[in-house]
Formats: C-alpha cells, structure tokens, sequence
C-alpha cells in the first residue's frame, strides 16, 4: 500500500516536471522566434529608411537608358571595362557591374571582349574622357562613363 | 499593377479549383488555408509550364494563351459551383473551440506572420530586383523570356554560361508570364511571385499540420518556420530555393494526408506526384527530391502494407508525375546545355574527390554550423528547436507515422545526396559550401519541419489538455 502511494507521489513529481519542463521549452521556443522576427522586422525596415541612394541595379539601369533605344535591334555586342585583364575581371566589383549589365540590357547578349560590331564601354564616372579604342569609334557617350563604339570601316 | 495581379490571381484561382475538384473531401475535411497554401504553388507551377510549352509550340504571343488560362478557369469554376452543394453536405462544420493555450499560439503566429510581412516588404523594397543569383539567373532569364520576342530561346544560350542555362524554368516562366499578362516587367512581378512562394509554404506547414496534429502544433511550426527568419531573407533574395522547398513540402504534405483518406488516397498521391514534378521543374535538386520520394515511399509502404499496395502508390505518384517529367526532358533535350557539375566532372577526377577525407571534414564542419548558426545570428533554429523536442519529446501517431517516416527518410536521401555533390564539386568545396549550402538547406527546412511536428509532442497533449486532433484523430477541418 505504502509502495503504490510512494509510486504514485513519484510518478506525479515526474509528470509535474514534465509538464513544467515543456512549458519553459515551449516559451523558450515561441519567445526565440518572436525575437527573430522583430529583430528581422527592425534590421530590414531600418536599412529601406536608412537608404539614400537607389540599389545598384536601378542605378545601372538609369545609367544605361540613354543608349538602350540604339541597341534594342542589336543580338549581340561586345563589353570593355578598364577593369578587365586578358578577358578577365580584375575585382569581383567590376564582374558584378557586368551581370549587372547583361540584365539591364536583355535581351541583347553582352559578351566581354570586342569580337563584336558594336560594343558597350562601361567605365568609371571618374575618367575624364572615355577611352579610345583601337578600330572602334565612339558613336554614342551617355555622359557618366558609359558610351557606345561601333566597329571602324576601312 | 492591378493586371499584374489578376494575372497572378488567375494562376492561384485555377490551382485552387483545381485542389478543390481533385479532392472532394470525402472523410478528410480541409481547412481553407490549406487548400489556398495548396492552389498557389499548384497554380503558379501549372500556368509556367503551360507559358513555356506555349513559347516552345506556339510562339511568343501569349494572348490565346491567356484565353484558355480564363477559359480553363471558368469552365472548372462552373464545375466547381455545380458541386458545392454536394461538397458543403460532405463536409463538417469547422471547430471554433479554442482554448487559452491554442488562443495565445495563435496570436503569437499572427504576430510573427505581421512582423514577417514587414519585414519581407522592407527587404524587397531595399532591394527590388533580389539577390545577386536573381539577377544573373531566375529574373535574367525571365526578362529573355518576355523581352526576346522570337529569340525567347536566347534564354538559354550557352554563351552566358554564368547564367546556368541549364536549370529548369518554373520561377522564370511564372514571372514572364505574369509580366506577358500584365504587358511590362515592373519589378512588382518577381516580388509578388516570391511573396506568394515565401508565404503559402507559412500558411501550408501551419495548416497541415495543424491538420493532422492539432491547432496549437500548426501554430507552433508556423512560428517555429517564421523564427527562423532565413526564409523570409532568402524568399526576398527572389531564389528559386523557396519556390522548390515548398514544393517538396506540398508533396510530403499531400502523401501524409493521403495516409489519412482511404477514398481519396489515390487522388491525393496523383497530386503529390504532380507537385513532385513541379519541384523537378522548378531546379535540378528537384530530381533528386523525386528519385528519393519514390524509392523512399516505396520500401515504407511495402514494409507496413506489403508489395501490391506499395506499386499502386507509386503508380498513382507516376500518373501526376508524368506530364510534368515530359516537359522537363523535353527541355533537357532540346534547349539546355549540360549541368556544369556534370560538363566539368571526369570520372577520374570524381574519385579521386571520393578518396579525399579533407573533403568531407570540411563539409560535415560546415553542416554542423548550420545547427548553430541556421535563423539566427546569435543562436541557430535547429539548437533552440533540438533543446525543445528533448523537454517535450516525441509521440508518433499511429495514423501518421508511415507519413513522418516518408517525410524524414526521404529528405535525409536529398541531405546524403547534396553531402555527395559537395564531396565531387568541381569547385573549390568551401567556396561551394559558403554560397550554396543555406540556400540548400531551405530545399529541405519546411519538409523537416513537416516531418518533426508529426511527431513531437503536442502542446495539447505536453500540459494534459487533450484536443480531438491530437488523439489520432485528426482536426482536419473545414469551412467550405
């Protein structure tokens, strides 16, 4: 008789630790998530109004438009930066500023090198003057360190 | 803007009539929430592969395309109408039991959820045109689909081998077609297709396992799925990653609710099949996700229900499946260069990857983080949720436990599968791990979820308030 009680009281302890032990786990888990949440909701909204300028991709675009109308005909055209090497990127920046550009200009294809007709020049703001390229003339400057060359006649 | 969004509430009107048809809900009774959470990956998959097999056999005005979209839309509406009656007889009225404990997992759900909307908005306004993949893959490729006109196959010129020409079409078809429907590529288009991805994966864990475990455990995995906040960072980086793990997971979720419906069990398998093949249509992990469900699926039903029963499963999986796997090798075939894991793997230089032991500790040290570090800067989701499931422990179901065993089996095939693609990447495998192993990760989070909150224990059942759902019963409710 004594044993069943003992059994019983035990028993009971352990089903009360239980339940207290998942309720704590459960708070634990809602809480963490709550935080999470806020802690995501506050880093996101603080970057949108912290945020001056446009994103980078809407920037390129918006450098890009006025020569897009002359290439809405063209399937392929080179690409030339000063940050390219024998074919390759010099930095991880400049290869992201040539993604970029494949996208704003899609459907045309931008392929690097100047295997092409016309080709896209996408430069620095920096640089006084746009770059001459051999065999290629400048046939449209955007102003702000993009421009246009078509392929010389001979 | 407004097109754009009629555009993209006729993909989810037609996949929810679809859901709605397909499964009339017999026995098992649904929630609302559930067949919406169902109808829009359902209705979006469908519609992007109904625009590329139109670009593909057709051409690139999509106008007669769009007219069978509504035709197809008001002839199942007139179907779906002409049974409402027959269906709002079948079904029960929905529980409003809801007590202390289930009303303040609820409100906390609601929270997060509001907080996750925010949150999602602010991202997706910081940065419109997604992340760095989005804009080198998924929104690339969409822009060739809509702007190319007859050169729609441009898409996938090999000349832009960055762009991964190889991968499968469901995201960037989905936001061209919305673009097509709406006449121009605004920005709005990849954000709201991305939301609507990120969200109904929220809504169809919440509700299915609210389903098949009881309110307060839906609740619980809507808030646990949300916590980790990494979905809603990654479903604004506009990734195919959210779009394929929520496909994985409405197949898992239709299988377990086939478990739970003798007379419609074949309809729902159909379905999961379907979703299945959507997954495969949506990037090539996808086809690993079907090779383990079906191979998985197979042994789990022949061990508890033997070998006749197990082939009938897998046929009914195989009919859903089906179209969708035609037009991914049509696609493999015709227009997409090989995978570059592929292209750029000889079979020496596999095993010689194989017999690397550097490899693999680099990838099981980078796993492990993931424990830690998953959701969270400072502490990982997978730790927090691991502590919780030790002080609540777990309690399988009989009438879910082939559909927990499906689920975990299954994904622990994909995880052993992503493992061996990093042990024979091509690339530098930390370089590979660091860019893509979070992003993987996603593939599978929502169906891990799926497949712990069947079996952990209840909120209801941990504080001895038993629930008509967490007795085996089942609370899938409806209010139709």
């Amino acid at each position: 008789m004594v044993a069943t009680g003992t059994v019983t009281v035990v028993y009971a302890r352990m089903t009360l630790d239980r339940e207290a032990r998942a309720r704590i786990a459960l708070i634990v888990l809602v809480m963490f998530s709550v935080v999470s949440a806020v802690e995501l909701a506050v880093r996101s909204g603080a970057r949108l109004l912290r945020r001056t300028d446009l994103d980078r991709v809407t920037v390129q675009e918006q450098r890009l438009q006025t020569l897009t109308p002359r290439l809405s005909d063209q399937h392929v055209i080179g690409y030339v930066s000063e940050e390219l090497s024998g074919g390759n990127f010099t930095n991880l920046s400049s290869m992201q500023d040539y993604f970029i550009t494949q996208y704003s200009l899609a459907p045309t294809i931008v392929l690097v090198g100047t295997d092409h007709e016309l080709l896209l020049g996408n430069f620095s703001e920096e640089l006084e003057e746009i770059p001459e390229i051999e065999g290629f003339s400048v046939i449209e400057d955007a102003g702000n360190g993009a421009a246009l060359y078509a392929r010389e006649r001979r | 803007m407004l097109v754009l969004a009629v555009g993209l509430l006729v993909a989810c009107l037609l996949g929810y009539l679809i859901i709605d048809i397909a499964w009339p809900n017999g026995k098992l009774v649904v929630s609302p929430v559930l067949s919406v959470s169902l109808a829009v990956p359902l209705g979006l998959g469908l519609t992007s592969v109904g625009f590329f097999l139109w670009l593909a056999l057709v051409g690139p005005n999509t106008w007669g395309l769009f007219l069978i979209e509504i035709v197809a839309l008001l002839g199942a509406a007139l179907i779906w109408v002409r049974d409402l009656a027959r269906r709002r007889a079948l079904r029960a009225t929905p529980s409003t039991d809801v007590d202390d404990q289930n009303r303040l997992l609820l409100i906390a759900c609601g929270a997060v959820l509001v907080l996750s909307l925010v949150a999602y908005a602010a991202l997706s306004g910081s940065n419109p045109h997604g992340g760095w993949d989005a804009v080198q893959i998924w929104n690339l490729r969409a822009r060739f689909l809509f702007r190319a006109g007859e050169n729609w196959a441009d898409a996938f010129t090999t000349a832009l081998p960055w762009s991964q020409p190889n991968y499968p079409v469901l995201l960037p078809g989905a936001i061209s077609r919305a673009w097509k429907f709406a006449g121009s590529d605004s920005t709005l288009g990849p954000v709201w297709v991305a939301g609507l991805f990120t969200f109904a994966g929220v809504g169809l864990l919440a509700s299915a396992v609210a389903a098949l475990r009881g309110r307060s455990q839906g609740a619980l995995a809507g808030i646990v799925l949300l916590g980790s906040g990494m979905l809603i960072w990654q479903g604004a980086t506009q990734y195919a990653d959210i779009p394929l793990g929520l496909f994985i997971l409405a197949a898992l979720v239709l299988i377990a609710l086939s478990d739970r419906s003798e007379s419609e069990r074949y309809r729902l398998l159909a379905l999961a099949g379907l979703m299945a093949g959507l997954a495969g249509w949506t990037k090539n992990e996808g086809l690993l996700f079907v090779l383990a469900l079906f191979a998985v699926r197979f042994l789990v039903v022949v061990r508890s229900h033997g070998v006749r029963r197990s082939v009938k499963e897998m046929a009914a999986l195989a009919i859903g499946l089906a179209p969708v796997l035609a037009v991914i090798v049509g696609f493999k075939l015709t227009l997409a260069p090989p995978n570059y894991l592929v292209a750029l793997s000889q079979p020496a230089d596999i095993i010689a990857r194989l017999a690397d032991p550097a490899r693999y500790w680099a990838i099981l040290k980078t796993f492990a983080d993931v424990v830690f570090v998953f959701g969270a800067p400072s502490l990982g989701m997978p730790l927090v949720l691991l502590i919780y499931v030790l002080a609540v422990g777990v309690e399988p179901e009989r009438l879910n436990r082939e559909a927990a065993a499906t689920t975990l089996l299954t994904l622990g095939v994909v995880l052993a599968g992503y493992f061996l693609v990093f042990v024979t990447t091509p690339y530098d495998v930390q370089w590979q791990l660091e860019t893509a192993l979070y992003r993987l990760v996603m593939h599978l989070w929502p169906g891990i979820l799926f497949g712990l909150f069947l079996v952990i224990r209840s909120p209801d059942a941990s504080f001895k308030q038993e629930s008509p759902a967490s007795n085996g019963q089942g609370s899938v409710q409806h209010a139709g």
